[in-house]
């Protein structure tokens, strides 16, 4: 699914001097793994995630995203790449305000030529268990409720991968483990998941785990 | 992409902000609207002074004025256009198929019984009916044995003869000119407010001779009109008058016209270019308006720009290219405009409608002036978006994200 190889990114210190926050990693990600990625805040785990998510662009190195490279892609078409086969949960959530959760999740389908996308969007909220939750906004839904919207909105597309950036950081206890089971849920159904998390008992609940350490990865056990 | 979703958001967005929106439209609105106001009341206006000067003054005919540089609006030099020359033009040149001079003199006290009225006074002959195409409603015109023997008859307009008789028939009546009695033998058409302002309804006509020789003791007259067989052959019969004119006047070539003629087409020329003032640089302070609205519409739009890169980089996030996120900011500044431009229009049409009804002069939006305004709205809408729409776009998900 994920093939990295040799992927390096630095940034500019605010003094000038550069930073080399991934120096130099390889990563494949099987079909189907519920991959962790942990390590210390700081340690390049959103930086990975933004360059796995074709939101960044790595300064060196392969990426090849089921079996394409994207190294040479034009803006336009990592969009659509992201549309097809990625779903996002931030930490943040990031819904839309003063937009109802079905118009939230319904959003990625304005980009897609997919039809009926109302219908999707409900299908989708209520696989997340929100059926009663349809048109409340954000601002009326629980932290637990928002992700959940928010994963709904990553999953109405359809995609091969789910990438989660520190989920269940904002939440509570009971509302992470409601969302830990849904991406439980969607591995048990086929998806590619890569968590990204600083927790290692969620990482623990993952098929593998890797830790990013000084911009490179080593993969752990499974406990 | 799914352009109904993008569309209903973008209303969405506006109307969730609705006094942002209404800052937004509001220069729009104002704009269009006096674009519409202007320019129709600027072309209804010169329609209406073109309708008079062709009703006066039609197509294939040629006024001559004695004396030189009236166009220019000089000091006229004293003429000597008569009424023999104007037979003569109508002798001699073939193409000249109908003639009339008259002579006009303002302010003379006219008096019925005890009644009395400053009047302006025109001499005219049994001709005039044709060439000026106004004849009598009630009584008889003159004939040619009242022009030949300078009678003392009268033709009165409608409102001279209301104010000096009220009520009574003034056919058949007396009147008395500088003190002179004279029979009124008939009642003037109608006819309304010249090019010039005057009430021509106002007016008592006699037979130029008369005017010539009993009230002013002038042979010289103050304006012919001729009337040319083929109206497109206007111009050269211009040339011809004004050959025999001068030949008849004796001028060396070197010594200027001592009469002005004009056509009607040299008269819709001057009006349209005085009229420019109100068809087309007032109009033009209404553009003023539509800038301002502009640049007031960009800044917001940045200003929304901004406050929504979380919003923007989400989008991005689930897949919009830049093309389509420019695509929705140009579209929330077309919708503004568009939908301004459309009351600018009403506002126009209802500001037009009750000045119409106040003043019971018809106004009412020309066609042009409704595209004129939509065009400058959706022109506006389209410049407005363009710098914030290219800023979002620009804008890289990661840091939009942070």
């Amino acid at each position: 699914m994920i093939r990295l190889r040799k992927i390096r990114k630095s940034f500019t210190r605010p003094d000038g001097s550069p930073l080399e926050v991934l120096a130099g990693v390889d990563l494949d990600v099987a079909p189907g793994e519920f991959l962790a990625v942990v390590g210390p805040s700081g340690s390049g785990k959103s930086t990975l995630m933004n360059i796995l998510g074709l939101l960044d662009r790595p300064d060196e190195g392969e990426y090849d995203l089921a079996g394409e490279p994207v190294r040479d892609l034009r803006s336009d078409e990592l969009a659509r790449l992201r549309n097809r086969r990625i779903g996002f949960v931030f930490q943040q959530f990031h819904l839309l305000p003063h937009t109802t959760a079905v118009e939230n999740v319904e959003l990625p389908l304005v980009y897609s030529e997919a039809r009926d996308p109302r219908r999707r969007a409900v299908e989708a909220l209520c696989r997340v268990g929100l059926e009663d939750r349809l048109d409340h906004y954000p601002e009326q839904l629980s932290g637990g409720e928002q992700q959940r919207v928010a994963i709904a909105r990553a999953l109405v597309t359809d995609p091969e991968l789910v990438l989660a950036d520190e989920p269940t950081g904002n939440l509570d206890q009971d509302s992470a483990e409601e969302i830990m089971k849904l991406l439980a849920n969607l591995h048990r159904g086929g998806r590619t998941i890569v968590l990204i998390t600083h927790d290692p008992t969620l990482a623990a609940r993952c098929s593998s785990t890797l830790r990013i350490d000084r911009g490179r990865l080593v993969r752990e056990e499974a406990a | 992409m799914n352009t109904r979703l993008l569309v209903l958001g973008s209303v969405r967005a506006l109307a969730r902000n609705k006094l942002r929106s209404f800052f937004m439209s509001l220069g729009i609105v104002v704009g269009v609207a006096a674009l519409v106001f202007t320019r129709s009341y600027g072309s209804g206006a010169e329609q209406e002074i073109l309708d008079r000067i062709n009703r006066m003054f039609s197509a294939g005919s040629i006024m001559i004025v004695n004396g030189s540089g009236v166009l220019r609006g000089g000091i006229r030099t004293p003429g000597r256009l008569t009424r023999k020359d104007v037979e003569a033009l109508g002798a001699e040149l073939d193409e000249i198929v109908d003639w009339s001079s008259s002579l006009a003199a303002g302010g003379r006290e006219v008096q019925a019984g005890d009644r009395n009225r400053s009047l302006l006074i025109v001499g005219t002959t049994e001709r005039t009916p044709i060439v000026e195409n106004r004849g009598v409603t009630e009584g008889e015109p003159f004939s040619a044995a009242d022009v030949a023997s300078a009678a003392r008859v009268a033709l009165l307009g409608r409102t001279a003869a209301d104010a000096l008789f009220g009520s009574e028939d003034p056919i058949g009546q007396r009147l008395l000119i500088d003190g002179s009695p004279y029979r009124i033998q008939g009642l003037l058409e109608a006819y309304g407010v010249d090019p010039h302002g005057l009430d021509r309804d106002d007016e008592v006509h006699v037979p130029i001779t008369t005017m010539m020789r009993r009230l002013i003791d002038r042979d010289t007259i103050g304006t012919a009109k001729l009337i040319v067989a083929d109206a497109d052959a206007t111009d050269e019969a211009v040339d011809r008058v004004a050959d025999l004119l001068r030949r008849r006047h004796g001028l060396a070539d070197d010594q200027p016209d001592d009469f002005t003629i004009f056509t009607p087409t040299q008269i819709q020329e001057r009006v349209r270019e005085a009229s420019q003032v109100l068809t087309l640089y007032l109009p033009a302070t209404a553009a003023i308006a539509l800038l301002v609205a502009a640049i007031v519409i960009a800044n917001i739009l940045l200003l929304a720009v901004s406050e929504r890169v979380p919003e923007i980089g989400l989008r991005k996030a689930v897949g919009a290219t830049d093309r389509q996120i420019s695509f929705q900011f140009f579209l929330e500044s077309l919708v503004v405009t568009v939908v301004s431009g459309l009351a600018g229009v009403a506002l126009g049409a209802a500001a037009l409608l009750t000045l119409g009804h106040a003043t019971g002069t018809p106004a009412s939006p020309t066609p042009d002036s409704i595209l004129l305004g939509l065009a400058a709205a959706l022109i506006v809408g389209l410049a407005a978006g363009l710098l914030p729409a290219r800023r979002a776009a620009r804008l890289e998900p990661v840091d939009a994200l942070r």
